[in-house]
């Protein structure tokens, strides 16, 4: 009892206040960028974005609408810090991760400014928890200037069979090689393996492409390991863009 | 010093109870009346919490030290003592080799536990499985044992139980294991507390975070 008038008292305290009836909504986009130990939290007024990069190279962000709060208070108009990933993730999905249905975890999330930890307090079938995870001085985060004036080639599809085909690639290979263009085979992964090399051709009129628009033959080959942690990502998604 | 015991109920386990407490590093499992098939899993769960054991032989009970009591569990039953005065039989096995022999057992009709001299002293496990025909099919297990001297049999004394302060219903043991679960990966520690007024409290403090779980309206 003691513990609801003092939350009441000190809740003015707090630069950031978030509460979600479901906390599964966030350990879940969570998990997809969970990739790195550590992860940079940026939070406004439009909601909360979470960062995690590795080797300066590759960087996954998920954001977490304001509207998915159940409420959303913030008193600064930018607030950073960043925090252990893994710990948060544990926290979050204290009471188990798999869904049970007709139970829910709410969430309260409270932030009292730099320095202070990250206050978490979750309920379960009325049994609390609360945690306090240090937070840590944030780091400079990789800007790529993405800029939507000038794609050269674009494709929506839908992220199931892109999925597939990225659980299929011969992890032997040390790189990925994509090729998009107007002409056939239009968009082609392939990989470069000690079995051999291997091409995965998606025609542009197949059902699973949105929209194709491509301009110019580009082909590009990325790091397998660096794009393999996308793939969480895919799981959960329904629609991928591609540039 | 002689022992055999048969097993032929396979049925559902009934009426199982079991205990648990802890003192001077000695964990004490008391089991009430209940088949081999739940034999089977203890010994199962007590290869997993220890390599080496010791396994007491009374006239009605089974001690395994890391200790268990077995009454009402075998359908024949026979065991002669060390003497009469000292009617027990004090072995050390590896519960592993147990478990091992037990899974031959899992569809058996009945099981025999002999004790008996071959080479050294074994505990002999006689499983009959079912048949289709008339014959029957016998697979017999010797686990060794080494038989553990009168002097050494105060060593496995079972331990008084001591006091309790609180006395508390557990939660939701699913909730209890999901908690206890992640507070294993964050940490090695965990401190529980409970109080009389029903609730009970688990907290883990680690250098990046402190988590604790309230649990409320417990029966005491």
């Amino acid at each position: 009892m003691a513990l609801s008038t003092q939350q009441s008292d000190s809740d003015r305290q707090y630069v950031m206040l978030a509460k979600i009836d479901n906390a599964r909504n966030v350990s879940h986009i969570l998990k997809a960028i969970h990739f790195k130990e550590t992860a940079t939290v940026f939070a406004s007024s439009m909601g909360l974005k979470v960062t995690v990069e590795d080797a300066k190279c590759v960087q996954a962000n998920a954001f977490i609408q304001e509207g998915l709060f159940h409420e959303f208070n913030i008193k600064e108009d930018q607030i950073t810090f960043k925090i252990n990933l893994t710990v948060l993730l544990e926290c979050l999905t204290i009471f188990g991760s798999g869904p049970v249905p007709g139970v829910t975890t709410s969430l309260k999330m409270c932030y009292a400014g730099y320095g202070c930890p990250l206050l978490l307090i979750l309920e379960e079938e009325g049994v609390l928890t609360d945690c306090s995870i240090k937070t840590l001085e944030p780091d400079e985060v990789l800007d790529f200037n993405f800029c939507s004036t000038n794609v050269i080639n674009k494709i929506i599809m839908k992220s199931e069979c892109l999925k597939e085909a990225f659980s299929e690639l011969d992890m032997t290979s040390d790189v990925l090689q994509i090729m998009l263009s107007p002409d056939p085979p239009y968009f082609r992964l392939s990989t470069f393996g000690n079995a051999g090399s291997t091409h995965s051709d998606f025609p542009k009129d197949s059902d699973m492409v949105e929209s194709f628009l491509c301009t110019q033959t580009q082909t590009n080959r990325y790091k397998l390991s660096l794009l393999k942690p996308s793939v969480k990502a895919l799981a959960i998604s329904t629609l991928e863009e591609h540039i | 010093m002689r022992f055999r015991g048969k097993i032929v109920d396979i049925g559902c386990i009934q009426h199982f109870t079991s205990k648990c407490c802890h003192t001077n590093n000695v964990v004490i499992m008391t089991l009430i009346s209940f088949n081999w098939m739940l034999f089977t899993r203890v010994i199962g769960t007590l290869s997993k919490l220890i390599k080496v054991c010791v396994l007491r032989i009374t006239s009605g009970n089974w001690y395994f030290i890391l200790s268990e009591r077995l009454g009402h569990f075998f359908d024949e039953y026979a065991m002669e003592g060390v003497s009469n005065d000292d009617n027990e039989i004090y072995l050390e096995l590896a519960p592993e080799n147990l478990v091992k022999a037990l899974k031959t057992a899992q569809a058996a009709k009945w099981i025999k536990i002999k004790l008996t001299k071959k080479h050294g002293p074994c505990l002999t496990v006689d499983v009959d499985l079912p048949t289709l025909g008339t014959h029957s099919r016998t697979v017999v297990h010797d686990i060794p044992v080494s038989v553990i001297p009168r002097r050494l049999w105060q060593d496995y004394e079972e331990p008084e139980l001591p006091q309790f302060d609180v006395s508390i219903t557990m939660p939701q043991i699913k909730m209890l294991r999901n908690v206890v679960d992640k507070m294993k990966n964050l940490s090695n520690f965990v401190v529980l507390s409970a109080n009389q007024n029903g609730e009970m409290k688990l907290l883990v403090e680690t250098d990046m975070v402190s988590i604790s779980t309230h649990f409320r309206d417990l029966d005491i």
